[in-house]
């Protein structure tokens, strides 16, 4: 699997929906924060990617959505890498994102039904009654009832705004919906509704997922493939239950010792 | 996979709570309301009601406040309470005037910059506002007056205003797009624009539907102090041969022309001064209110 410092969750490194490969990033002139990751997300696959904190994940998440680009390797989504992709391109909706606090997620001025009717208006061309009657479909199907749909983020509890902020990625129509400690700010009675619904709507409509956490059963629960970081570099990956039974590398031993 | 997961499956060390919402400080919004509401309404009624000429003497100078002038009369014996309210006509409108224009245009522009990503255009308008704000107010004033000519007018304002406002819209945007340009560094930084910019949104959408509501509110804050600045500035203009010129009743030429009357008549200068305070004081507590109405509950 590891072939000569590229990692590659996936049957193929030629396909695939989401690609990076060799990506190395640094802030502006400090030490790299991602070294030489590549990994990539087939069609409808689940990835995870597990570190704790400062080990380089959401810098790795923002790398893949195209938010910073790579000092130096590629991402490439669709076969076409992030620079040449435009604002207006479907493309550039093909991969969304899911943010670890789902109050900054959120526009404050915008109510939920506005906030995902937005994207309907906006990327799928409808009017304003039509992107508004898609929205309320889809808040319903996440689980925000008619009645808090007109509610701003500040009248909705943080696990409302990220079922808000679950149906606004929806709503684009991504291939790949990269998802960045979902739950991590969330009460753990809401973290495990959560993950259901990102359960749910993963098998319901296909699309891919990258979990980036720093927990191990979480990632378990949601994806197969998986790959450990560790100050900005993998240093394991493969199947999650395998990760999770028989870690090979100390790191990630230490990481499944820490949550048991 | 398909088993539903529980609570007890999941352990997340170190989940915080999430603090709920402070409620909306409706009393100081209130309070404000009422005291701008009660300077204004006074100062469109007052002189509707009593007809007196504020220029016009109709008593001794210096009397102190009486039931027929309740904020007595001046050096010169001109009502103080007709010429206070009239004059406040003239002084909100100007002051108005010449906040929203910088504001808007301010707010607009600095947003704007704030957004886009390209180094030059950020360069270029910075160095600008460098240049507008280093070059001496007072002495552009005069310049424009020159320019633009002491009579030219806008209509129902009176004769050197329109110097006074030209001036103050060319340079008091600058403070307002710094601002602005600040506030939108910090909100690019932030979830729900970053959310926008991967759903491919344009950038004029991102700026009018995303970034310009929540940088509207922190030079809303500055606005409100600029506008009680603007009326000393306003006051100060005629003692250099610019700006509204006597025997126009003003806020501040009322106060100035009482400064030498302070001991045997206060009121001149005082009642004046006491009407821009119940303004100032309504202002600032709106805004106040307003600002300090947190829309997003903050994690610990």
């Amino acid at each position: 699997m590891n072939q000569g410092g590229s990692h590659v969750c996936g049957p193929s490194p030629q396909g695939g929906t989401l690609f990076a490969s060799n990506v190395t990033f640094a802030y502006g002139s400090g030490p790299a924060v991602v070294k030489n990751v590549s990994l990539m997300v087939p069609e409808g696959a689940a990835i995870g990617i597990v570190g704790e904190s400062g080990s380089g994940k959401t810098t790795l998440a923002s790398l893949l959505v195209g938010l910073l680009t790579p000092t130096t390797g590629n991402v490439a989504v669709g076969g076409q890498p992030w620079s040449k992709v435009g604002r207006g391109s479907p493309l550039r909706r093909a991969v969304q994102m899911v943010f670890q606090n789902p109050y900054a997620a959120l526009n404050p001025h915008l109510s939920a039904l506005r906030t995902v009717a937005e994207v309907y208006q906006c990327c799928g061309g409808f009017t304003k009654t039509e992107a508004s009657e898609r929205a309320q479909a889809l808040l319903e199907r996440v689980g925000i009832s008619d009645q808090t749909q007109g509610k701003r983020p500040s009248g909705l509890s943080g696990g409302q705004c990220q079922r808000v902020g679950i149906a606004r990625a929806l709503a684009a129509g991504p291939a790949v919906i990269v998802a960045d400690e979902p739950t991590s700010a969330l009460d753990v009675s809401v973290q495990a509704q959560i993950l259901n619904l990102l359960s749910d709507l993963r098998q319901e409509q296909g699309v891919g997922l990258v979990l980036v956490s720093h927990d191990l059963n979480v990632v378990s629960y949601l994806t197969e493939r998986a790959i450990v970081m560790e100050r900005g570099e993998v240093v394991e990956e493969g199947a999650t239950t395998e990760l999770l039974q028989k870690p090979t590398h100390p790191y990630t031993q230490r990481l499944i010792a820490s949550i048991l | 996979m398909s088993t539903e997961i529980t609570t007890a499956d999941i352990n997340v060390p170190g989940h915080v709570a999430v603090r709920r919402q402070i409620q909306p400080r409706r009393i100081e919004l209130h309070v404000g309301v009422g005291l701008i509401l009660a300077v204004v309404v006074a100062c469109l009624v007052i002189p509707i009601l009593d007809r007196t000429d504020p220029n016009a003497l109709v008593a001794l100078p210096l009397q102190p406040p009486s039931a027929e002038h309740p904020f007595g009369t001046d050096m010169v014996g001109r009502d103080v309470f007709i010429r206070v309210f009239t004059a406040g006509r003239l002084d909100i409108a100007l002051a108005a005037l010449g906040v929203l224009v910088p504001f808007i245009s301010g707010t607009v522009i600095g947003t704007v910059v704030g957004a886009s990503r390209r180094r030059l255009v950020d360069t270029v308008t910075m160095r600008l506002t460098d240049c507008v704000i280093a070059f001496p107010f007072v002495i552009l004033v005069l310049v424009i007056v020159v320019i633009i000519g002491a009579d030219t007018r806008i209509p129902l304002l009176p004769p050197g205003a329109a110097s006074v406002l030209v001036a103050v819209w060319i340079v008091n945007w600058t403070t307002y797009a710094r601002l602005a340009r600040a506030r939108t560094h910090v909100l690019r930084q932030e979830d729900f624009i970053s959310a926008a910019r991967l759903l491919g949104f344009s950038q004029a959408r991102i700026v009018a539907r995303h970034l310009l509501p929540s940088v509207w509110p922190t030079t809303a804050t500055y606005a409100v102090a600029d506008a009680l600045v603007l009326v000393s500035l306003i006051a100060a203009l005629p003692f250099l041969g610019a700006g509204i010129q006597p025997p126009t009743p003003e806020w501040g030429s009322i106060m100035y022309e009482g400064r030498g009357f302070l001991l045997q008549a206060w009121w001149i200068s005082f009642t004046t001064a006491g009407v821009l305070l119940v303004l100032g004081t309504g202002v600032m507590l709106v805004v106040d209110a307003l600002v300090s109405n947190p829309r997003r509950p903050r994690l610990p």
